[in-house]
């Protein structure tokens, strides 16, 4: 409210030309209700700091109380999120909380990642590349690591046509010292279809090489979300929000309740793998 | 239309103070002399205004608010006649109250203030000074009472029983221009060690939280 | 002239220092409040060099103040809500930039909230944190053209166990420095 008279103020004041600057409606309560940083996510999902951001000593009977996780749990979601159900979110936190064993979320528990999703020239135009980043355990302290990749216009080079059976490289090759590979490597679009049946293309190895040659060059930051698959039977996607009003910052974008097996396949829709 | 236009006017203004914000040295040299005597009438004025406030003082101000407030507007360094006059005026007055207050108090002689006390004014004034000039001079006389401007400032931000945390060591005449800086004395005097002339050698501060 | 020489002998043994286990939580309480102070400090330093009432001189004795709570190589990386593209800035140019726009009068306000993260420990032996900020920035150019925003800062801070040699004697403090700010234009 005062914010508001401080714009009222200023916008009255404001010379003509310059009025359409006067947008600001600033209200402290949204900044506080804002999950301001994965890390307060992280605390405010256990219960382990107060509505000002102050944390819990592991003494505190508040520390990771069920009530305030309750409470805390409840404001974690994107409202504007309909997929979620507010049955499975009941479920979620029943499961989470008031189960005989809570679980809580450890910033270096493992089991989950950033999707990064990235901009870089290539071949004169602007392309997205993704980079998944973990974090690692150092000797002395941690890091976040690049350990996967994905870009598309990389992909068209890795696709085997698997209608065509008439591609293989026969079974007593061996016997004339493999001299049919001058045919095989004369035609690189169908070079794909000669390889195992379990080949996985390593973009990162390629973006790598092709960022060394001078190809791919960064350009920007677009998005940056997490998926976690710490909770068991669960697994949830944390993205930023800014927009107005208090349901705002890092929210659990996407949940989903899936078992192990599920969290394999899962992962790998998400590495763009699952094919 | 309108906000898309506005967001991009920012980057515009930089850009074009960028291109053309670097105008002729003669023109600097004008602008610096007109600051410098708006600055000189600013001080001027400022110093009249406090110098008439401890005047017309109606008993509010306690005889060392007044004597601070004397402090704050000859550290202005206005030289106009009038402020010069009002300044011996000020003084006249403060003497003659401090001579009335001695009296009744006997042989009760007021101890002098510490060097804590002295200190503690000092960067009080430093961060309160009306403007950078002021504080400067202020900051010059202050320096009088260390043994460099090199004397180290160590400033405590936690204390636990023995166990002292520092913020990084620094140095008296950067902690007075912080202090100028940042107009607030976000610290208290810990310990103070002085050399054989009986300058201070060594500056121990702590975070006025810790006290 | 008696110069003082800070020797940094040796990095100390931070996780025993250091250590979650080990330091109480009123001294990172305290470490919490020296990092958000060097954010303070920024904020006011920002407000000199952005005013054109301080003389060039002063302007650039605050930049080289500014400067030194930045760790090298420290970038600032800005967005509007309009614009998906960040510009990146390195300290010094952010700094020149802003006493180029010589505005009449800046005035950062802050918004009463703050955000101080934990300190997560860095293969490099230093302690990083991040502390985000609410502020309005509004500046006022002598013919009275107004820019305003309100921006989220979100404030890298570097935190590093030291010891110095003062007066005989060895001295262990703690040494915060800025790094990346990254400034998000927010929704209100």
């Amino acid at each position: 409210m005062r914010y508001l008279s401080i714009f009222l103020m200023l916008w009255l004041t404001a010379s003509p030309a310059y009025t359409q600057v006067g947008e600001f409606v600033g209200d402290e309560k949204n900044f506080y209700a804002a999950t301001k940083q994965v890390n307060q996510f992280l605390r405010r999902f256990n219960g382990e700091e107060d509505l000002r951001g102050k944390r819990y000593s592991t003494r505190d009977p508040n520390y990771r109380n069920p009530d305030i996780r309750r409470k805390y749990i409840n404001i974690l979601f994107d409202n504007n999120q309909k997929d979620i159900s507010r049955e499975t979110k009941q479920q979620f936190m029943r499961e989470i909380i008031e189960s005989g064993d809570p679980q809580f979320l450890d910033f270096h528990g493992g089991s989950w990642f950033a999707q990064v999703t990235t901009r870089f020239s290539y071949q004169g135009s602007e392309e997205i590349l993704q980079l998944f980043l973990k974090l690692q355990q150092e000797p002395v302290g941690s890091k976040w690591v690049i350990y996967k990749a994905y870009f598309e216009p990389f992909q068209k080079y890795f696709e085997v046509d698997t209608a065509d059976q008439g591609k293989f490289i026969h079974p007593m090759s061996h016997e004339l010292d493999f001299m049919n590979l001058k045919k095989i490597f004369r035609d690189p679009d169908v070079i794909p279809a000669y390889s195992n049946r379990d080949f996985k293309p390593d973009y990162l190895s390629v973006i790598l090489y092709e960022i060394k040659k001078g190809n791919l060059k960064f350009s920007a930051v677009d998005k940056v979300r997490f998926h976690f698959f710490q909770l068991d039977n669960w697994y949830f996607e944390l993205t930023e929000f800014n927009r107005s009003g208090p349901n705002t910052g890092w929210l659990i974008s996407n949940l989903l309740q899936v078992d192990e097996n599920q969290k394999d396949q899962l992962r790998k829709f998400i590495y763009y793998e699952s094919n | 239309m309108i906000k898309g236009k506005f967001q991009g006017y920012f980057w515009f203004l930089f850009c074009i103070v960028l291109a053309f914000g670097f105008t002729g040295c003669k023109n600097q040299q004008k602008l610096a002399a007109e600051q410098a005597a708006q600055v000189k009438a600013e001080n001027t004025a400022k110093a009249k205004e406090i110098l008439n406030a401890i005047l017309n003082d109606d008993g509010q101000l306690t005889l060392a608010e007044k004597e601070r407030m004397l402090r704050q507007a000859k550290a202005l360094g206005s030289d106009d006649p009038e402020v010069l006059a009002l300044i011996a005026e000020v003084e006249d007055m403060i003497r003659r109250e401090r001579e009335a207050q001695q009296e009744p108090q006997d042989a009760r002689v007021k101890p002098e203030p510490t060097v804590e006390q002295e200190l503690q004014a000092l960067f009080g004034d430093i961060a309160g000074s009306a403007n950078s000039s002021a504080a400067n001079r202020l900051i010059n006389e202050g320096l009088g009472m260390f043994s460099s401007p090199e004397t180290p400032v160590l400033i405590i931000i936690s204390l636990s029983g023995d166990l002292k945390d520092y913020d990084q060591p620094t140095t008296i005449e950067r902690y007075l221009n912080y202090l100028k800086d940042q107009r607030i004395s976000p610290n208290g005097i810990y310990q103070v060690k002085k050399d054989d002339n009986g300058k201070i050698s060594e500056l121990e501060l702590i975070k006025k939280s810790q006290r | 002239m008696r110069k003082l020489f800070f020797t940094i002998t040796a990095l100390c043994g931070i996780s025993l220092l250091y250590g979650q286990d080990v330091l109480s939580p009123e001294r990172k309480e305290a470490i919490d409040s020296l990092a958000l102070e060097k954010v303070r400090d920024l904020s006011r330093y920002i407000s000199i060099i952005g005013n054109k009432d301080t003389p060039f001189s002063e302007a650039n004795r605050v930049i080289d103040r500014a400067e030194e709570l930045f760790a090298d190589g420290s970038e600032i990386g800005v967005s509007s809500i309009n614009r998906s593209d960040i510009n990146y800035y390195n300290v010094t140019e952010y700094f020149k930039r802003l006493m180029a726009l010589n505005y009449d009068r800046v005035s950062i306000k802050w918004f009463n909230i703050q955000y101080i993260s934990d300190l997560e420990l860095q293969p490099d032996g230093r302690y990083v944190g991040v502390i985000t900020i609410y502020q309005r920035f509004e500046g006022i150019s002598a013919d009275g053209l107004r820019y305003m925003d309100t921006t989220k800062k979100d404030i890298t801070v570097y935190v590093e166990r030291k010891q110095t040699q003062i007066g005989g004697r060895l001295i262990g403090f703690w040494d915060v420095m800025l790094g990346d700010i990254r400034v998000t234009e927010t929704s209100t």
